[in-house]
């Protein structure tokens, strides 16, 4: 492994040596970039990267779900603090420090996406005020909360059985933070050839394709060490994408091919490789689209053995996760599974129209196989996930 | 699993195939080295001695139950109405020994939601027969069918049974639910039958593959002690006992839970359930033949409990076994009944069902290498 980098370095150094002799790159940085072990990049001693906004908009997502999930636990949620929050008005945050920040998530989520958000906002405010006031138990067609299983955890769902915190949370997963990662910060307009990587942006340490990387990995939210460490992901750690890539690890080897890809990506754009940061680019995109298909078989087998527990809490708890999951996949452009077949599994598979309390076992396996089926890596695992 | 567990058990996993490697040299059944215990026999015993006829006998009995069911419908008298339920009793012990193989072909199926899910919500069943248009396989009716369907509609609650019979005379629709109810009965019990039959689709060939050998997560073995720990744990000591006798609601009982409230023979369900899993465990078949089972595997292992008890392993298990069906046979049918009246004998029954299932859950899979990939559902 080793010898390989250090053949590449070569093999790179060769290269930088005909472009100069060419003569035509007089001020580049002659010393290549060994490719770091963390995410941790700097220019004359000091640091390159800068994904604070990105980090920013992460704790607004954690904030709205602490908030939206008091509607779980039987209180009564208002829209409009949501509405704040989503816009980042009226100081809505606990936190002084994201109340003064200069990002929201509203301009940053799938344009198309963002009405229906701030529908599941409303109806998240009507749903939690019922149940605050009268205690409804959700039933087909009616809104309302379920126990999960017999434990003492409950969710608020609507007439069709979608999770409101789930629908919220997961949902901004996909269409903030993928959108964001997919169709912003890794696409040509970004991190391409035409993107100045040159000159140092205006009072900042970095060039503009360098930073609109690092954004795209301040959007997967891990630490910069990952996966170094014991646990890999403190208890704080474990949200969003970060989380989930860690989940799938055991079983699909998803931390170190993220996480490589984006080092790797990073540092060839700091040597102008742009070859190799093309190849990293293509395996975060197909990196990303498999944990994501990956999490969302796990939470079929969840939900297929909640149906056969006679569970319908924890059911339509996992039917929740699965559908936002498999929706996320929609936002890359270059998904391997096609609209159709995503729309296939959130309007019938998934239950006739997306009602949870119509899926059937059948449905659900159906699911999984078009996943399996496209995504070949989960073949070998699609029971233990 | 949670996904959360996943990084605890990774170490686990590597250590496991760790071992596999290591181990291949010396003995061909995987993992498991350091005994001479023959995994692969004992698979094959359990497969084809044990799991394919519990399924085999679970279709034949639904069959009759839908012939009877047809019967009745065709001629209704008490005759007739005697015949199905005797052939209701009958699918529902069947089922009991199916019970403990809830994965591979069963949980594709969604056999259990199909068959056993209860209580029956008889409102439901009432709103659906009066509708007269349902979808059988949606989650919303997973309370409104299979063996707990087909006893509210054919015993009835508070009603003789003339007034049964009476019922379905003068409603056609309900005569036609009922028929649903049974049809979709043998429709999934045929299905996963076909599944593990080996002229079907041999799910028996895989579980007894070399492929399968092994303890990880995806080995015969770790998919058999995940799914009777899972099932031990939810269908029979929660469903069948706890949740009843008030063990999950602040002891607030809930005697209409039980599983044959109706028909008032839950008690006879539980003890062939529970024997079903003893049997499992000692690899004996429905007619008593002994085999290769977990006993014999524990013992090749030495296996001892964590608790400090005297007895070995297997035998520690084997006495928590009598001790339950001891305790069982110390309540009275009906069991909702008895819960109502003296419910400390039965919260004595899961006292000792918790502590079979820690034996089970704790003690057996780890000296098996088996990681409990499952978790009680609390909140990710």
């Amino acid at each position: 492994m080793r010898l390989h980098e250090r053949f590449r370095v070569l093999l790179l150094l060769g290269s930088f040596g005909l472009l100069s002799g060419c003569g035509n790159d007089d001020d580049a940085e002659a010393q290549i970039a060994e490719v770091p072990t963390a995410y941790t990049f700097e220019r004359n001693g000091l640091s390159t990267v800068d994904y604070s906004g990105q980090t920013d908009r992460l704790n607004m997502v954690a904030e709205i779900k602490a908030y939206i999930s008091k509607g779980d636990k039987g209180e009564a949620v208002e829209a409009s603090v949501l509405n704040d929050m989503f816009a980042n008005t009226n100081s809505p945050f606990l936190s002084a420090e994201l109340n003064a920040s200069s990002k929201k998530l509203e301009d940053k989520t799938f344009v198309s996406e963002v009405q229906n958000i701030k529908e599941l906002f409303e109806a998240t405010e009507v749903a939690s005020s019922d149940v605050a006031a009268n205690g409804t138990v959700a039933g087909e067609g009616v809104a309302g909360r379920l126990q999960r299983g017999t434990t003492d955890s409950y969710i608020l769902v609507n007439e069709l059985g979608w999770e409101f915190t789930q629908f919220v949370e997961k949902g901004l997963m996909g269409s903030t933070f993928y959108n964001q990662i997919f169709n912003a910060y890794l696409t040509d307009a970004k991190v391409g050839d035409g993107v100045d990587n040159e000159a140092l942006v205006d009072g900042k340490n970095y060039t503009a394709m360098e930073h609109h990387w690092d954004e795209a990995f301040g959007y997967f939210g891990v630490p910069v060490d990952f996966p170094a460490g014991e646990p890999v992901l403190e208890a704080s750690e474990r949200r969003f994408w970060g989380h989930y890539t860690n989940n799938m690890d055991a079983l699909l080897g998803t931390n170190a091919l993220l996480m490589n890809a984006y080092l790797k990506g990073r540092t060839a754009i700091v040597n102008k490789d742009y070859v190799t940061r093309d190849q990293q680019r293509e395996i975060i995109y197909a990196g990303h689209e498999l944990v994501t298909a990956a999490v969302t078989v796990h939470y079929i087998n969840q939900a297929i053995g909640n149906f056969n527990d006679g569970d319908i809490g924890n059911a339509f708890h996992h039917l929740s996760e699965a559908y936002q999951f498999v929706k996320a996949i929609q936002y890359s452009p270059k998904k391997k599974l096609t609209q159709a077949q995503i729309n296939d599994i959130l309007t019938s598979n998934l239950g006739e129209g997306g009602d949870f309390w119509k899926a059937t076992v059948a449905g659900l396996n159906e699911a999984r196989n078009t996943l399996v089926t496209t995504y070949q890596e989960l073949e070998p695992v699609k029971d233990q996930l | 699993m949670r996904l959360g567990e996943y990084k605890k058990w990774a170490p686990v996993v590597l250590m496991l195939a760790g071992m596999m490697v290591t181990s291949c040299g010396e003995d061909d059944n995987g993992p498991n080295a350091g005994d001479n215990f023959d995994q692969k026999g004992f698979l094959e015993h359990v497969g084809s001695s044990l799991i394919v006829p519990a399924y085999q006998e679970l279709e034949q009995k639904s069959g009759i139950l839908r012939d009877k069911i047809s019967s009745f419908i065709a001629s209704p008298e008490s005759s007739t109405l005697e015949e199905a339920k005797t052939a209701l009793f009958e699918a529902r012990i069947a089922w009991q020994y199916c019970s403990p193989y809830q994965f591979g072909p069963a949980e594709e199926s969604g056999l259990v939601s199909n068959l056993n899910i209860f209580p029956a919500d008889r409102s439901k069943i009432e709103r659906n027969i009066e509708n007269g248009s349902y979808n059988l396989g949606t989650l919303a009716n997973n309370d409104a069918k299979g063996f707990a369907a087909l006893e509210y509609l054919l015993y009835g609650k508070d009603v003789t049974s003339g007034e049964v019979i009476q019922g379905f005379a003068d409603q056609p629709q309900r005569a036609t639910y009922l028929q649903n109810v049974a049809e979709l009965i043998i429709a999934t019990a045929a299905e996963v039958y076909t599944a593990w039959s080996p002229d079907g689709g041999n799910y028996l060939g895989e579980f007894t593959s070399d492929g399968a050998l092994g303890a990880d997560a995806g080995s015969s073995l770790g998919k058999l002690v995940n799914a009777l720990n899972l099932s031990f744990e939810r269908n029979t000591r929660d469903a069948k006992i706890g949740i009843p006798a008030g063990i999950r609601s602040l002891g607030i009982t809930i005697p209409e839970a039980t599983e044959a409230y109706y028909a008032g023979y839950s008690l006879e369900l539980a003890l062939a359930n529970v024997d079903a899993y003893k049997k499992l465990f000692l690899g004996q078949t429905r007619e008593g033949v002994k085999g290769l089972g977990f006993d014999d595997y524990l013992k090749a292992r030495k296996a001892a409990t964590t608790s400090g008890s005297e007895l070995p392993l297997d035998e520690a298990i084997n006495a928590q076994f009598d001790a339950v069906l001891g305790f069982i046979d110390q309540i009275e049918n009906p069991l909702d009944e008895q819960i109502r009246t003296d419910n400390s004998r039965v919260q004595q029954v899961f006292a000792q069902m918790q502590q079979l299932a820690v034996l089970l859950k704790t003690d057996m899979a780890s000296a098996l290498g088996v990681v409990i990939s499952y978790q009680d559902n609390d909140g990710d």
